[in-house]
C-alpha cells in the first residue's frame, strides 16, 4: 500500500467514525490536500473549455452583445459535458481510493453517468418551480452519479432507484451539509475581493511603487465581478466534486449499517 | 401394440395424467397446474416464471432506454434553454439602467 493510499485508508476510517454532518467536507479538504497533484491537472484540463467559453459569455453580457449569446451558449453546453467526464474522472479516483478497490470500469458507466448528469441538470434548472424540492434531489443525483454509477455494491438495475431513495432518507443531513457549502462560496467570494482589493490598492503601488490605475478602473467593472465569482465557483466546484464522493461513502456507510460510530455506540449500550 | 402405463416422476405408484411441456417428465394430477390451458410440474412453472421475468427485464431494460433516448434531446434543450435564459437575464439586470 503506497503512503497516499494509507493515508486515504485512514481518511476513510475517520470518516465511518465521525459523528458531525460536515465529517464528508472535512475528509474531502484532507483527500484534496493528499491527492492536489493528481486532482489539479485533470480539473484544469477538465474546466479549460468551461472557462473560455464563459470569459466569451462573459464578455457578451458585458458587452450586451446579445446576437452572440445563443452560440455561446451551444458552446457552453458543449464545453459542460467535457467539464462532467473530467469530473468524473477525479470521482472515480476518489472513490477507488476509499474503497480500496477498482469498483466498476469507468469508460463502461460513462454513458449513463452523462446521462445522469444531464437530467439532474435540467431538473436542477427548471425544478426551481416545483418549490425548490425537485432542485434539491438532482443536486445530489447529479454530484453522485459517479459514485452511485461506479459502485459495485449495488445491484446495477437498482441503482438509480437506491441513490434517490438514499437522498431522500438523508435529506435532512445534505440539507445540513449544504448551508456551509453555501457559507463558503460567499466567503471565498469575500476573501477573493478582499485579496485583490488589498493587492491593487496597497500591496503594489505603495510597497512595489507599481502604478495600476487602468486594473483599478477595471476592478469595479462588472465584467470583473463576474469574472470573480466564477473563480470562486472553480474553487469550490473543485472541492465538491471530491466532497460529493465523501458524503455519498459517508451517508452508504450509515444507511447499510457499516457505520464504525453507530455500532461502538450500539456496543456501549449494550455493555450498560 | 397396447400404449404403455406412465407414472408420475415424482409418485411413482400413481398413474401419470400428462406430460409438462417443459421438462417433459411424466406428473400425476397432484403434480400437475394447469396453466393458460396447458400442463406444467412445479420445476417446469419455476422455468417458466425465470423465462417470463428476464423477458420482461429485457423489454423493460428496452423501454427505459428507448424513453431516455427520447428525452436527452429534449434535456439537452432545456440545459441550453436555462444557459441562454440565464446569461438574457443577467444581461438584462446589468443593463437595466439602459432599458
Amino acid at each position: 500500500m503506497t503512503d497516499a493510499a494509507a493515508e486515504t485508508f485512514q481518511l476513510a476510517s475517520q470518516l465511518e467514525t465521525g459523528a458531525a454532518y460536515t465529517g464528508p467536507l472535512d475528509a474531502a479538504i484532507e483527500y484534496l490536500r493528499i491527492r492536489i497533484g493528481f486532482i489539479l491537472p485533470i480539473y484544469v484540463l477538465a474546466m479549460i473549455p468551461h472557462a473560455i467559453v464563459i470569459a466569451w459569455l462573459i464578455d457578451a453580457i458585458t458587452a450586451e452583445q446579445r446576437s452572440l449569446m445563443p452560440r455561446l451558449c451551444i458552446y457552453l453546453c458543449i464545453a459542460t459535458i467535457w467539464r462532467w467526464i473530467g469530473l468524473a474522472w477525479i470521482q472515480q479516483q476518489a472513490q477507488r481510493d476509499l474503497q480500496l478497490r477498482p469498483g466498476r470500469p469507468l469508460a463502461k458507466q460513462l454513458l449513463p453517468i452523462l446521462l445522469v448528469r444531464l437530467f439532474s441538470n435540467a431538473v436542477m434548472s427548471w425544478g426551481i418551480f416545483g418549490a425548490g424540492i425537485p432542485s434539491f434531489y438532482a443536486i445530489f443525483s447529479g454530484s453522485f452519479a459517479t459514485p452511485l454509477m461506479l459502485d459495485d455494491s449495488i445491484p446495477e438495475r437498482d441503482r438509480l432507484k437506491n441513490g434517490l431513495r438514499g437522498i431522500h432518507r438523508s435529506a435532512r443531513r445534505l440539507l445540513r451539509i449544504s448551508l456551509p457549502m453555501l457559507v463558503l462560496m460567499l466567503w471565498l467570494v469575500a476573501v477573493i475581493g478582499v485579496t485583490q482589493y488589498f493587492l491593487i490598492g496597497f500591496v503594489l503601488p505603495h510597497l512595489f511603487d507599481v502604478q495600476l490605475t487602468e486594473v483599478e478602473v477595471t476592478q469595479g467593472s462588472s465584467a470583473w465581478w463576474l469574472g470573480m465569482i466564477y473563480f470562486a465557483f472553480l474553487i469550490l466546484d473543485m472541492f465538491w466534486a471530491v466532497a460529493s464522493v465523501m458524503i455519498y461513502y459517508d451517508s452508504q456507510s450509515r444507511r447499510m449499517g457499516t457505520d464504525l460510530y453507530a455500532r461502538l455506540a450500539g456496543l456501549d449500550r449494550g455493555m450498560q | 401394440m397396447a400404449i404403455e402405463q406412465r407414472f408420475c416422476t415424482n409418485h411413482p405408484q400413481r398413474a401419470a395424467i400428462g406430460v409438462c411441456v417443459i421438462t417433459k417428465k411424466a406428473i400425476c394430477g397432484e403434480c400437475s397446474t394447469r396453466y393458460n390451458g396447458v400442463n406444467y410440474s412445479i420445476e417446469g412453472l419455476q422455468i417458466l416464471r425465470q423465462r417470463e421475468q428476464a423477458q420482461s427485464k429485457s423489454t423493460n431494460k428496452w423501454l427505459i432506454w428507448a424513453a431516455v433516448a427520447c428525452l436527452t434531446p429534449l434535456m439537452l434543450f432545456l440545459m441550453y434553454l436555462s444557459y441562454a435564459c440565464e446569461a438574457g437575464i443577467l444581461a438584462g439586470w446589468l443593463h437595466r439602467d439602459k432599458l
